[in-house]
């Protein structure tokens, strides 16, 4: 695990009640000690300032996200996951610092050219277009495309049959796996390198958010890398091969996700206990 | 008896009116849908619309062919003054609108300023007397008297013509990737952007096309009526009546309707001031929800 045991031994005390700003001069220490990036990171955040606003969220982070894995972020409310995400897909400009995809700084560039270099984006909510049907709002996935959508929608209805059966329907007669399912093949009919997902069982029953993992491992067996957010931090972790924990916009641990699962201050502190 | 046929002749009258209330009132719902903002120019807009078909129909001239009544050119000069109306109405927006950084009712209060504008301008150059198409006003058909309906074939040429519209854009928005991407737009800018949608390029496809049918109703109401530079501010408020669901208050305040700056401003929430706000059925609730013709 090598930077991420750095990482984890450069443990922050997450109890001490600091202010955003010490946080931040926290996490630059930790960050010190992880801030090797691998040469085989497809996205990188490297000494990320941004939030929203006048109002800063996340302090000097910086992660990364190598091919063809998971990586899931945990940590508590108002940690700033979801703000890494959105700085990621330039819903957000980082302040400072940079992201880069395959080594260019994408930090600012507006979504639908994100979209274009093959990043994809499902938020947490409101991720469907409900009142266009299912095959329209694949369709709209995959917007950016030159080529004939056919193949990759034909390809997407097998893999998700529900989808299919549904195909004239409006989304929002959805579910809500349904419609997370549907949100997740929107994002592939780009083909995405890498996937950042939001909160992917927000509002879903225990069975249906397993389901949706499952999707999830399955998106990750077509070689998309992913990036997650999730506050089903036990569940996230267990289908991620890394982990991020972070909390008052920095990160605090960082490790494989096995690990991250069997640390006991992890998990009295993020984990429930 | 009395009472059937008044009502026949009401209703024949009611349809042509309609056939020109519907066009203004299309386009203000899809500026709606799309921009976020209750455009009160869109009247002043159709007045435009109405005069520069008055000036390409005076100087093309009427031809000798003619479809139900009306010369061919007055057509012609009905999709140029369509066009120069979606050209004023696209210059404005990018002048005006575009480069404020206002919420949903600031937008509108500066449309209230744009249709001052629009109306003085045209009461500048054409003053406020009435003037008339220069076309042959028309007995009502014979035929259709027999049944108490008093409509010329000029007002059958605009229900046709608002018909063939209408359909038109139906077309445009359920057929074609335009439709379905300005539909998408509508229902969540933030997706659109998120799934590639270039969004700048769909508003500014809506204001072409919502000025462009408002441009043509204008000419039509010069035509069933007379112009004057009122005849649009006239008609606002009826044109805003089939509009569907106009209100802006649902929509949520945090959200930026530029699609360039269209974030979330977590931390700045509007307070509502106390007032009820309807609330959309859990699991439908989208951020900046407008509702309107596309959604």
């Amino acid at each position: 695990m090598s930077d991420a045991s750095d990482a984890t031994g450069g443990k922050a005390d997450t109890t001490e009640q600091q202010g955003n700003e010490s946080a931040g001069q926290q996490g630059n220490e930790s960050a010190g000690e992880q801030a090797t990036i691998p040469d085989d990171a497809v996205l990188e955040l490297e000494s990320v300032d941004s939030g929203y606003g006048e109002v800063q969220v996340l302090y000097d982070l910086t992660m990364h996200l190598r091919g063809e894995e998971i990586i899931c972020l945990i940590g508590p409310n108002g940690a700033g996951k979801s703000t890494v995400l959105k700085t990621a897909f330039g819903m957000l400009t980082p302040w400072t610092g940079s992201v880069r995809y395959h080594g260019e700084d994408i930090g600012g560039m507006a979504p639908e050219d994100i979209v274009r270099k093959g990043i994809g984006y499902v938020p947490q909510t409101e991720n469907v277009f409900g009142s266009l049907t299912i095959d329209e709002n694949l369709r709209m996935g995959g917007t950016a495309r030159d080529d004939d959508l056919g193949p990759i929608l034909e390809q997407l209805y097998d893999r998700f049959p529900l989808l299919q059966d549904k195909r004239r329907e409006k989304a929002r007669n959805l579910s809500g796996g349904q419609r997370q399912v549907l949100a997740l093949a929107r994002a592939l009919v780009m083909e995405p390198d890498v996937l950042l997902i939001d909160e992917p069982s927000a509002g879903l029953a225990p069975n249906t958010a397993d389901e949706v993992f499952a999707d999830i491992r399955t998106v990750n067996d077509m070689d998309t890398a992913i990036m997650m957010v999730e506050q089903n931090a036990v569940k996230g972790l267990e289908i991620s091969d890394r982990g991020y924990v972070l909390d008052q916009g920095t990160v605090r641990f960082e490790d494989q996700a096995d690990d991250l699962l069997d640390n006991d201050e992890v998990v009295e502190l993020y984990l429930g206990g | 008896m009395a009472v059937t046929e008044q009502f026949i002749r009401l209703a024949a009258d009611g349809v042509v009116y309609s056939s020109i209330i519907v066009l203004g009132s299309i386009g203000l719902s899809l500026i709606y849908s799309i921009a976020g903002f209750a455009n009160f120019a869109h009247g002043d807009t159709m007045t435009v619309g109405a005069y520069a078909t008055l000036v390409i129909f005076g100087v093309v001239g009427g031809t000798s062919m003619s479809v139900l009544g009306l010369p061919v050119s007055f057509f012609l000069a009905l999709l140029l003054g369509a066009a120069v109306t979606a050209v004023v109405a696209l210059l404005t927006e990018r002048l005006v609108y575009k480069p404020l950084d206002v919420g949903p009712i600031g937008l509108l209060i500066t449309s209230i300023g744009v249709a001052f504008v629009y109306r003085a301008l045209v009461q500048i150059r054409f003053s406020a007397d009435s003037r008339r198409y220069d076309i042959q006003a028309l007995r009502p058909i014979d035929w259709l008297l027999e049944y108490n309906i008093a409509v010329t074939e000029h007002e059958v040429a605009m229900v046709a013509s608002a018909i063939v519209l209408v359909v038109g854009l139906h077309l445009l928005l359920q057929h074609t990737d335009l439709g379905r991407k300005m539909r998408a737009t509508a229902d969540n800018p933030s997706l659109a952007r998120a799934s590639g949608i270039r969004v700048r390029r769909i508003e500014l496809w809506t204001w072409i096309i919502g000025a462009g049918l408002a441009g043509a109703g204008g000419a039509f109401l010069g035509l069933f009526n007379q112009l004057i530079p009122r005849m649009g501010f006239n008609l606002l408020l009826v044109i805003f009546v089939p509009h569907r669901d106009g209100r802006p208050t649902d929509a949520d305040p945090d959200v930026d309707r530029h699609p360039d700056r269209q974030r979330v401003r977590e931390g700045t929430r509007v307070p509502h001031h106390g007032r009820r706000v309807a609330r959309p059925a859990p699991g439908d609730r989208r951020r900046g929800r407008r509702r309107g013709w596309l959604t």
